[in-house]
């Protein structure tokens, strides 16, 4: 029983990061329509950048929020100059594109830090917790991936829910057309979400790392599993970005815990044909199945 | 005062205008009639940047906007309310409205948001109501309110009487009258509804395949029998 509620507890934490990864998939896909393949490498890149200021002696939170921003820029810019000239072409182009950027930017990760695995701070500390003489699974670390996760959802809803900007954001992504006959620069709002969605990416790939370790692909397992989780919920539904992400990581956690980590991934994949076959619009979307 | 000059635009090889002109005073409505295929949508679109011009000028109280984007057009005072009402189903009616003035920095919203409410009494009860729950009036209800939010010089309507009850659609174009006399507006009205747009319009245009083929008072097409039965079947 106590493997049960270790194996629990491991899936809410990490299905936290996978949430954010979804999140990073979802934000873009709600308003262009493009799979951001490219989020693994964004997110990988973004923690080397952290890792080297942590290396020159930076404090960890100050290599945290430098991060973020190198994140925010560089989904700012992949938007704007790599994005934008291919957006009016067909998806395929765009996703071609998207991919390219991944491998684009996981070589040149090779080529500025080497291709080594190496291990990455995490400023709290890793070992399991004790309660009452028995050690949980879960770790002051986990304790702050819940705290980042929930403080990073909560500051977006109040933006989206509440803002100006949120507004014209969400009338962006839902009606581009609409919203430009109305005086929104539809294109800066495309850029800043494209920003916020690998802003959301480079935090994964912070509170990834310790973990999973830093290298060139470090992310690409969890880019897979956030995928999942951006599937299951909808794939334009922040709020089943979170759900799927919790869901993709217990279920994952039991598999590796049950059945052996070796079959994690191919879980991951189990679970999203179920979901594609099941229910394909995903459990949160607001759109109905479109048939082709 | 809305001013178009020679205005053509074509979707590739098909020329969709060619050469329209035509001119909007202040509390002044002009309707545009024709047949489905007659160009009157494209020329909206034109206006307002959505379709790219081939040739010709606009300008609006003398400035010159043709070539802006979009969001420019728009925030120089040209509102355009799409065909299919435009309005956004995910959002709020409220929403909505907030964002008919979104880039507006010297604006009342909450004033603004009130009056719109005075004049489309249906839309406050349904503020916090996503805008798929509404009607097909409410809609355009909704949609007109939308576009009056940012407090516009030209309103361009793409059939607004599209797919409503008859009632619903004479009180539209009374309230379309009223608030044209009350704001000063510039109102080009686009509608297949030939019969119930010359009822409110001052002055009227009739395009056919793209060409203005008529160009007079509405008073005067109203009572020309065979232009109407000509061109626009009543």
């Amino acid at each position: 029983m106590r493997n049960f509620w270790n194996f629990l507890l491991i899936g809410v934490s990490n299905g936290l990061v996978y949430a954010l990864v979804a999140l990073g998939i979802v934000l873009i896909y709600r308003s262009t329509r493009v799979i951001n393949f490219a989020l693994a490498a964004m997110a990988m890149f973004s923690t080397y950048i952290a890792a080297s200021l942590v290396d020159r002696n930076a404090p960890y939170f100050v290599a945290f929020v430098a991060a973020m921003v190198f994140g925010f820029l560089l989904g700012a810019v992949t938007e704007r100059f790599v994005m934008r000239p291919v957006e009016s072409k067909s998806p395929l182009n765009a996703v071609i594109v998207a991919i390219g950027m991944l491998i684009f930017l996981e070589a040149m990760a090779g080529v500025i830090w080497g291709a080594k695995l190496r291990n990455f701070p995490s400023y709290f500390s890793l070992i399991g917790l004790k309660i009452g003489g028995t050690r949980l699974a879960i770790s002051n670390f986990d304790l702050f991936i819940v705290t980042v996760v929930v403080v990073l959802l909560l500051a977006l809803l109040v933006l989206f829910r509440y803002t100006k900007l949120g507004l014209m954001m969400r009338a962006s992504a839902f009606a581009p057309e609409v919203a430009r006959l109305l005086g929104v620069r539809v294109g800066r709002m495309l850029t800043l979400g494209w920003g916020l969605a690998c802003a959301a990416g480079a935090v994964a790939g912070l509170l990834a790392a310790p973990k999973v370790f830093l290298f060139p692909n470090n992310m690409d397992a969890v880019l897979i599993f956030g995928f999942t989780a951006a599937i299951i919920g909808g794939l334009d539904s922040p709020v089943g970005a979170l759900v799927g992400g919790l869901i993709t990581g217990v279920a994952l956690s039991f598999i590796g815990g049950y059945l052996g980590s070796d079959l994690e991934t191919v879980g991951a994949f189990v679970i999203l044909v179920v979901v594609l076959m099941a229910r394909p619009e995903g459990i949160f979307s607001s759109i109905s199945a479109r048939r082709v | 005062m809305l001013t178009v000059e020679n205005l053509s635009a074509s979707y590739g090889p098909v020329r969709a205008l060619s050469e329209v002109s035509l001119a909007v005073e202040r509390s002044h409505i002009t309707a545009v009639l024709g047949a489905n295929g007659a160009g009157k949508t494209t020329l909206l679109r034109t206006l307002t940047g959505l379709v790219p011009p081939t040739s010709g000028k606009a300008s609006l109280d003398g400035v010159d906007f043709l070539h802006r984007p979009v969001e420019e057009i728009a925030r120089l005072g040209v509102s355009h309310v799409p065909e299919g009402r435009g309005v956004i189903q995910e959002l709020t009616v409220e929403e909505n409205l907030r964002l008919g003035a979104i880039w507006k920095r010297d604006i009342d919203v909450q004033a603004k948001m009130a009056w719109v409410y005075e004049l489309f009494e249906p839309l406050k009860p349904r503020a916090s109501k996503p805008a798929f729950t509404l009607s097909g009036g409410e809609r355009q209800m909704l949609a007109v309110g939308r576009a009056l939010m940012a407090e516009p010089k030209a309103l361009l309507l793409d059939e607004p009487s599209l797919g409503l009850a008859p009632l619903v659609v004479a009180s539209i174009m009374s309230l379309l009258r009223r608030l044209c006399d009350e704001q000063g507006l510039s109102v080009l009205l686009v509608e297949q509804n030939a019969r119930s747009a010359l009822s409110v319009a001052d002055d009227a245009v009739v395009l056919s395949l793209g060409r203005v083929v008529v160009s007079d008072a509405a008073e005067k097409i109203r009572g020309d029998e065979e232009l109407r039965h000509h061109y626009l079947g009543f």
